[in-house]
């Protein structure tokens, strides 16, 4: 088990050196020239030069790249264009409105989906099953700003019940979760209904039913419990998932966050920033897949690890 | 499922015999899903293909009845059937038009991936190996990067344009189907009628084209039809962040980020344009799931 | 003495066991662990050994269906372990095999004429309404309907397909052909059909034989001589009258007690081999066979015992002689 783990780690850093390598390419490779866009379009090329050479930009590449990774490991993302100041406090300042978010995103998915899954399991085959089966198909199939946006002028504009976005405290956060709950939802309800079908040809459910176990207790006890597992699984691997959606979230509600301060990179063209959220959102995905990894050995005791 | 055998490849050659025509009507009888999904996308292929003849005008256009005399959008009349937009321009023709993006990304992108994806996964799983795991590492690079901020990254250094957004989109999107391919040639390569292959002397490119490739061409489909549906959403996405294909050229999600700022005054111009993402993500949803039933009837939603 | 068509040296097939964070090597499963033994033109050479003994990787080695480990394949001449691309794939036409599972061996894809035509293809031999002809012709003559050509794998009953991949075999005119256990996932009364077809494919062509079988009796008829494989290493290799008249390695006498003897009155000491087969990735010190050998003696548990011929054109590897 312990060879497992380590092994998960191995490749988890493997990933990372990918990670590393990609956003160092897209930033430092591709871009006509850095330096240039610092110091605007008049600098004279003497000025350019210092500056390059300030950046390290004259050095070869590969320099350039243990130095952007050397950087790295002390937590240096660089420095924003924009702002002149270190991207990751620019994070830090961002990331907390993200976090806030995303819980609540996923809180409001697995709330919808769990529940809906659980129920369908139990009525497969009959019309509810088909109605959830094809409502499910159209929650995939929703744009997220905009059902955002519907959601805006149903509740915010003509009902006013929800603030017109922003950020802030619950009140603000019902409408994007149930967004996000709505349109990623499906996903756990088909999940959790297949897995529970499986469950539900078990063995040892049949075993517990034949002891006369309360179909309650079977269903709660054996078959949930069992049917959760691959639940847990996709719940922490699709993190990459929810935060795309969150970006979305962010910019659709006027959220302060890391999706924004993207955003707004974007439209300043401050690579740094741009860069250093990738990254950071990359390396979060990973940890937390790795974290998934190493709790399912927990979880599951029918795993196998070699 | 009388049709369908454990192998769903047994199936088209069982039924080559009876006329593939005959078994195809079948089996579209049996899968409404695939039916209607077939029928959402032919419709807007059809829509996008034919855009100059079925729009009612030149989307670009600004008309002078195109606002209100306070300079509002104008709602919809017997002249702009969707209503107009902001700076007056004809919403119908606008949506109409619209579909060529999303239609254009979500297919070439999808295209990109699906090249990218087969191929690697083909040499992962044929050789193994070192080979094996470096291309299953760099998989695991492709699937960790947050799909939308690196995709945003991308275009932000390329420079938005349709090219460059199905590329962004593209050169990501493999990473599933690589390993899907994978899983396949693995279960495939251990059959007895491949090493059959090697001993009449068939080349490896010969056994992985027509041997190992037929045979992983089902769950490919299946997922090229749900990652069309994906592409399109994720154009979407990039127009919402201000980086996806640029004005005045008319996309899908460019209009409901238009949306964003009109919803209290013009709902009109929010309608219309989510309402089309939704019926042709569907329609390619719709597809993929009904084919994903007809290649692997262990996950049919049917009876 | 001329050279005989195929000569085996010491052929090993090791398959790895990786285990832990690096996946490193941890261990050797020792599928095929040194067989030597030269097959002359037009005789069988029969090769008989209990299920996981190694017979399959032993074939597939020899074909380099799987790469073998170490050794030396001489066929005509040439070791076919040197060769590479597309003098590998040449010489294929020589030699080719017949599968041990009829329902895994047929691509459920191709039409069984494409499937016999393929072969052809791939060397590009002859024009293809010649092929035609002669899959139709290659189909009568293993017994089955020329018509079946436009047919699939999966109209087709075990012994039916079994002829088909006997078909396939045939195709490109091999001198040599391993049939890997061709029988065994037959029913018995359909077995000697496929038998008797391959006495006479093998009289009509002037082939050669390698036939694997996991128990005697069904090598008996059709075998010139017999080899006895035990854990992927050689036990005894004779004649196949000599062997069942005069076995010498405890193994052999084993094997040969579970044979059915034809006349019920006829009374044999009936040897049943105790435990099972030991695994491969962990085979026993000294003779592979002393964990269940009813003989064994001392240094069978710490020397191997060498290979030797005891008598003319008899070899046995035991302590015993
Ligand atoms: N690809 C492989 N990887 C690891 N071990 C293998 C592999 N193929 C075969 N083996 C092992 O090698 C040994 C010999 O297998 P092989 O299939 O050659 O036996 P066999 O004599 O043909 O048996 P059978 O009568 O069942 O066909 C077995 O222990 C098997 O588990
Ligand atoms: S060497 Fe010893 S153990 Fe092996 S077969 Fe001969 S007598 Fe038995
Ligand atoms: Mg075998």
């Amino acid at each position: 088990m312990l060879s497992y783990i380590v092994r998960r780690l191995g490749a988890a850093v493997v990933v990372l050196f990918g990670i590393s390598l990609v956003t160092f390419i897209i930033a430092f490779a591709v871009p006509a020239d850095p330096a240039r866009l610092i110091v605007g379009a008049k600098a004279s090329p003497a000025i350019v030069a210092e500056v390059r050479h300030q950046l390290g930009l004259d050095q070869p590449l590969p320099v350039q790249y243990i130095h952007y990774v050397w950087r790295l490991l002390h937590g240096d993302l660089g420095t924003s264009y924009v702002y002149n100041m270190p991207v990751a406090s620019l994070i830090g300042q961002r990331i907390g409105g993200t976090v806030l978010l995303a819980v609540a995103c996923w809180l409001a998915e697995l709330i919808i989906g769990i529940p809906l899954g659980i129920y369908t399991a139990r009525r497969a085959r009959t019309w509810i099953d088909y109605a959830v089966s094809a409502l499910a198909l159209v929650g995939i199939s929703l744009f997220v700003p905009w059902l955002g946006e519907v959601l805006l002028y149903l509740f915010a504009f003509k009902l006013p019940v929800f603030p017109l976005g922003g950020t802030g405290g619950i009140r603000h956060l019902i409408l994007p979760a149930l967004t996000y709950g709505i349109t990623g939802a499906a996903v756990y309800t088909r999940l959790l209904k297949s897995s529970m079908l499986e469950v539900l040809g078990q063995d040892y459910v049949r075993t517990a039913r034949a002891k006369g176990a309360s179909e309650q207790r079977v269903i709660w006890r054996h078959v949930v419990r069992n049917a959760l597992i691959p639940v847990v699984t996709v719940a922490g691997i699709d993190i990459g998932t929810l935060l795309s959606g969150v970006v979305l979230i962010e910019v659709t509600f006027n959220w302060n966050g890391l999706g924004s301060l993207a955003t707004e990179a974007i439209s300043q063209l401050d690579i740094p920033v741009i860069m250093g959220t990738v990254l950071f959102t990359a390396v979060l995905v990973v940890l937390f897949n790795l974290l998934v990894d190493i709790l399912y050995v927990f979880i599951d005791p029918r795993i196998r690890y070699d | 499922m009388s049709t369908v055998l454990p192998n769903g490849s047994l199936t088209q050659a069982a039924e080559r015999k009876r006329g593939i025509g005959r078994a195809l009507v079948k089996s579209i009888r049996e899968y409404p899903m695939v039916y209607l999904g077939s029928f959402i996308v032919f419709v807007l292929i059809v829509v996008a293909v034919f855009a100059p003849w079925l729009a009612p005008y030149d989307p670009t256009k600004q008309f002078a009845n195109g606002l209100t005399p306070d300079g509002m959008p104008v709602a919809p009349n017997h002249q702009f059937l969707l209503g107009t937009d902001d700076v007056g321009r004809d919403e119908l023709s606008r949506l109409i038009y619209g579909s060529r993006v999303s239609l254009e990304v979500g297919i070439f992108a999808t295209f990109i991936s699906l090249v990218i994806g087969t191929t690697l996964g083909l040499i992962s799983g044929y050789f193994g190996g070192v080979i094996d795991s470096v291309i299953m590492r760099l998989t695991d690079v492709v699937l960790a990067f947050p799909f939308l901020l690196l995709t945003m990254a991308l275009v932000a250094v390329l420079q938005p344009s349709v090219t460059n957004v199905f590329i962004a989109i593209g050169v990501q999107g493999w990473g599933t189907m690589a390993r899907v391919v994978r899983g396949q040639v693995l279960a495939v390569k251990s059959f007895e009628y491949v090493q059959a292959e090697r001993a009449i002397g068939a080349s490896t490119a010969r056994i992985l084209f027509r041997v190992i490739l037929p045979n992983v061409l089902g769950p490919v489909i299946v997922l090229a039809a749900l990652s069309v549906g994906f592409n399109i959403l994720a154009e979407a996405g990039l127009s919402v962040l201000g980086i996806g294909v640029q004005p005045p050229t008319p996309s899908w999600g460019n209009m409901v980020s238009e949306g964003l700022l009109t919803y209290r005054f013009a709902p009109w111009m929010m309608w219309a344009p989510g309402t089309a993402l939704l019926i042709a993500v569907l329609g390619f949803n719709l597809l993929g799931d009904g084919l994903r039933d007809i290649f692997d009837p262990r996950t049919t939603t049917h009876g | 003495m001329a050279e005989p068509l195929l000569r085996v040296k010491d052929l090993k097939k090791y398959f790895p066991i990786r285990r832990g964070v690096l996946q490193r090597t941890v261990g050797y499963v020792r599928a095929v662990d040194g067989v030597s033994f030269e097959v002359e033109r037009g005789e069988t050479l029969g090769v008989v050994g209990e299920s996981g003994c190694g017979k399959s990787t032993m074939a597939r080695s020899i074909l380099r269906l799987i790469e073998p480990t170490a050794g030396e394949v001489w066929f005509e001449g040439e070791n076919l372990l040197r060769l590479s691309g597309s003098s590998l794939r040449h010489m294929r036409r020589q030699m080719q095999i017949v599968f041990q599972d009829p329902y895994a061996s047929l691509n459920p894809r191709y039409s069984i004429g494409y499937t016999l035509e393929e072969p052809m293809i791939v060397h590009r031999l002859h024009t293809p309404a010649e092929r035609k002809r002669r899959v139709r012709w290659l189909l009568e003559r293993v017994g089955l309907d020329p018509d079946y050509a436009k047919r699939y794998p999966h109209e087709f009953s075990g012994g039916q397909r079994q002829r088909i991949g006997i078909a396939r075999a045939l195709v490109l005119q091999p001198k040599l052909i391993l049939l890997d256990e061709p029988v065994a996932a037959l029913d018995v009364s359909v077995q000697s059909q496929v038998l008797n077809l391959l006495e006479d494919l093998q009289d009509e062509f002037d082939l050669t034989y390698i036939f694997v079988a996991h128990d005697l009796s069904v090598v008996r008829h059709i075998s010139d001589r017999i080899l006895v494989l035990y854990l992927g290493r050689m036990a005894e290799l004779a004649d196949a009258e000599v062997l069942f008249v005069d076995p010498l390695h405890p193994y052999t006498r084993a094997l040969l007690s579970a044979v059915p003897v034809p006349d019920p009155d006829a009374k044999r000491e009936r040897i049943i081999l105790r435990g099972d087969v030991p695994s491969p990735a962990n085979p026993p010190h000294g003779c592979p066979f002393h964990t269940r050998c009813p003989v064994a003696m001392d240094v069978c548990r710490s020397e191997v015992p060498a290979w030797r011929e005891v008598k003319p054109r008899h070899y046995v590897a035991c302590h015993l002689y």
